[in-house]
């Protein structure tokens, strides 16, 4: 057999194949004993009847065995509802215990066939007995009665019993076992899935973890430069630059923790969370910020060559404030910073670590006596 | 107490409620049409037929009732008993094996083939084969009496039809129940399938980034390191100042180089990274001889880059010792690990930044006991250990 029926699946290919094979051998048991019987009872004409269904069995197997299931099912159906019919018509109609057949041909075709072949299989099952009342009746053909009562009729009812049952039951159970399988096979699959799902949860708690972890750290190393700086004033600009870039990577984790992105973070959000803690930090007047409310999303290692740059600069223009220093953060196409609110006297120098950030960044940086510009995209950096 | 026959117990992988509203169904058709052919036996003046035909609704109204107070085995058991017994019943009173009723024997075969398990499927066959043994055998030895019964062709034909009908319905609605299962399960069966791809798509890409956080970290790290290192080109005190700094970021960071870590980043191998922290601080230190047993374990991250930045401490407070023989020892016992630095030489083992120190081992639950002028320190860490 090639293909299983619609309501079964590919694996249960063997034991249908094993169920046909059993119910195909004890059929001919069974037409061969009654063959047997009608011969020696010399009833020749039944026994031609039993000789075709018998021959037929043979074929009817081989084409099921060769994949051609659902034909085959279908002309077994045919072919022994008529058998059937034939040989009730040539016994006692009606009362012939051959009748016990036909629910037997309905229970196979219902369980192995679909609707509409089953309702064929009902329908011819209904004309064979109608015809074997009505042909009587208007005496279309003569009814030799025989109601005499032996023991052969206990063997082939049996039989046909028996076969009838054990096909229904094999088959039924073949699909039995199939849902059994599948739902074992859910339950595995769900209980993989769960045990995937929590090492997801456990992978972000880890990445939680970490940028905690890295929070705890800096502050560890931001205790450490003012510990450091207290025993060192000649250095305080230099530990004051260490402590502005270690402040943005810090706040950098601060928000890549309480939003819960791991590699990603919001410019505009970063920018004022920055000059926040720049403005505590130093306890500096307020700085105002303007920003165009266009989420931007970036990598953070770029945030943070961002983040050190326009600290630096903010820096710088702290220190000749004059007034409030305003910023305006404009994110649509690029990401344009802009300072002003200061008025130098001495023109600002580049210096090497903005060199080196802005060239990381790809981005270009503007600076006048009162007004510094930095651009960059991010795409580019 | 329920009755449950446990021969007769409906398969576990079938719906239960599906078989219990067919066999309501079910159970409301038969009884109708028993009444009918109970009705058409009276009035063709068969009248013990008729009665034993009447036992089939009343036994179902019982078993109706005791399938809806949910005794759903408890009913089938009785509705596939009492078509057993009237079947034999109206077969014996009528034309024996020739009684057209004798067409319901397969058709009750086959219902417990597709409901029951295969002990109630064995029970139900052989008792049908006794059934069938009483009235072929019970009329061959003429155990009952003759019965003489008007024969009409029509009403036989009436009852095949009925039970053919009922048959086909009953064949089909059956397998329909476990076929929709069936299909059904396989849709889930598939659904689930593509949600565990999909979960175990997803885990991967959590490990990569993981992988990624970590590597950020470093690389954020060390980026402050490198611009320390610009700002002060050329400043070599400036750069001595900064080292103690430089070097804690540089142990921070190490602890973060994923090639420390597990496969599922949860822990760090403790001893490459301590090889690599105590190897970076020799290269810059006069160090005579050196000795590090350093026992292989794994270490919870957030514990190790602790354990990372006290070793630095301790190793910072004696840069710029002259000819140092140091060792290194770290071993594991049940949930501890117990970490001794040895100065061996004569050198006087100041720690410059014990407060500090012991305020760090205090932050991890650990001990400290400094003796300076032996120079041993020994620590007891960590309740979190694996490995």
């Amino acid at each position: 057999m090639k293909t299983p029926p619609k309501n079964y699946v590919s694996g249960d290919l063997e034991s249908i194949t094993f169920v046909i094979k059993v119910g195909f051998l004890l059929l001919p048991a069974l037409l061969s004993f009654m063959f047997v019987l009608f011969l020696f009872q010399g009833e020749y004409t039944m026994a031609l009847v039993l000789a075709i269904g018998l021959l037929f069995t043979f074929y009817a197997r081989k084409r099921l065995l060769g994949g051609n299931l659902h034909k085959a099912v279908i002309l077994t159906v045919v072919f022994f509802n008529v058998l059937l019919t034939l040989i009730c018509t040539l016994g006692n109609g009606i009362n012939d215990i051959a009748i016990v057949g036909y629910p037997i041909i309905i229970g196979f075709s219902g369980i192995i066939l679909d609707q509409k072949k089953l309702a064929l299989a009902t329908s011819l099952s209904l004309i064979g007995v109608t015809w074997l009342v009505v042909s009587e009746h208007f005496q279309i053909h003569n009814i030799t009665y025989v109601y005499e009562t032996n023991s052969s009729d206990f063997f082939i009812i049996s039989f046909m019993i028996v076969i009838g049952g054990f096909v229904a039951f094999s088959l039924m159970n073949i699909m039995k076992n199939a849902l059994a399988n599948a739902q074992s096979e859910i339950s595995i699959s769900k209980n993989e899935a769960d045990n995937l799902a929590e090492q997801v949860g456990e992978k972000l708690e880890i990445i939680e973890e970490i940028h905690r972890t890295a929070i705890n750290s800096l502050t560890h190393i931001q205790q450490l430069i003012s510990y450091q700086r207290k025993s060192s004033h000649h250095l305080a600009a230099t530990y004051s630059s260490l402590t502005r870039k270690v402040l943005v990577i810090e706040t950098a984790h601060q928000i890549l923790l309480s939003t819960q992105t791991p590699m990603m973070l919001e410019i505009q959000a970063f920018t004022i969370e920055l000059v926040k803690k720049y403005e505590r930090k130093k306890e500096t007047q307020a700085i105002q910020i303007n920003t165009d409310q266009v989420p931007l999303m970036i990598r953070s290692d770029i945030a943070i060559n961002y983040g050190i740059c326009i600290l630096e600069l903010i820096h710088e223009a702290d220190g000749n404030a004059n007034g409030e220093l305003c910023i305006d953060l404009m994110t649509e196409s690029a990401v344009l910073f802009k300072l002003s609110g200061f008025v130098s006297t001495k023109t600002i120098e580049q210096g090497i670590v903005m060199d080196l950030l802005t060239k990381q960044l790809k981005g270009v940086l503007t600076k006048s006596t009162q007004e510094f510009t930095f651009t960059f995209t991010p795409e580019a950096g | 107490m329920k009755l449950d026959w446990q021969a007769y117990k409906i398969s576990d992988h079938y719906a239960k409620k599906e078989v219990a509203n067919q066999l309501q169904l079910f159970l409301y058709v038969i009884p109708v049409i028993a009444i009918i052919l109970a009705l058409v036996n009276l009035i063709l003046g068969l009248t013990e037929i008729a009665l034993a035909t009447l036992m089939v609704p009343f036994f179902c109204g019982i078993s109706l009732v005791a399938l809806k107070k949910g005794y759903i085995n408890t009913s089938m058991i009785l509705i596939v008993s009492i078509m057993m017994v009237s079947t034999s019943i109206i077969c014996i009173l009528g034309s024996r094996i020739h009684e057209v009723g004798i067409i319901i024997f397969p058709v009750i075969v086959i219902f417990s083939g597709l409901v029951m398990n295969f002990r109630g499927v064995v029970i139900t066959t052989s008792v049908v084969l006794f059934c069938i043994a009483l009235i072929v055998f019970g009329d061959l030895w003429s155990f009952f009496p003759e019965s003489e019964i008007k024969e009409s062709k029509w009403l036989e034909l009436a009852v095949v039809i009925s039970v053919i009908i009922i048959h086909t319905f009953i064949t089909y609605s059956f397998s329909r129940i476990t076929r929709r299962n069936l299909s059904k399960i396989q849709d889930e069966l598939k659904n689930q399938r593509r949600y565990k791809n999909e979960i175990a798509e997803n885990l991967s890409e959590k490990t990569e980034l993981l992988r990624l956080v970590h590597h950020r970290v470093k690389n954020n790290l060390l980026l402050v390191n490198s611009l320390i290192e610009l700002e002060s080109y050329g400043q070599p005190q400036v750069k001595n100042e900064l080292k103690e700094i430089t070097e804690s970021i540089h142990a921070i960071a190490r602890a973060h180089d994923p090639l420390y870590h597990t496969d599922d980043y949860k822990q760090v191998a403790i001893r490459p990274y301590l090889e690599k922290l105590i190897n970076n601080f020799i290269q810059k230190n006069q160090v005579k001889s050196l000795n590090i047993e350093i026992e292989d374990c794994l270490i919870f991250h957030a514990k190790a880059l602790h354990l990372g930045i006290i070793i630095q401490r301790i190793l910072s407070c004696m840069q710029n010792l002259p000819l140092m023989e140091l060792s290194v020892r770290l071993r594991k016992s049940s949930n501890q690990i117990h970490l001794d630095i040895y100065n061996q030489s004569e050198n006087e083992f100041a720690l410059k930044d014990t407060p500090s120190i012991k305020l760090l081992i205090n932050e991890s639950e650990g001990k400290v006991e400094i003796d300076e002028r032996k120079v041993a320190i020994s620590l007891l860490l960590f309740s979190e250990i694996v490995g």
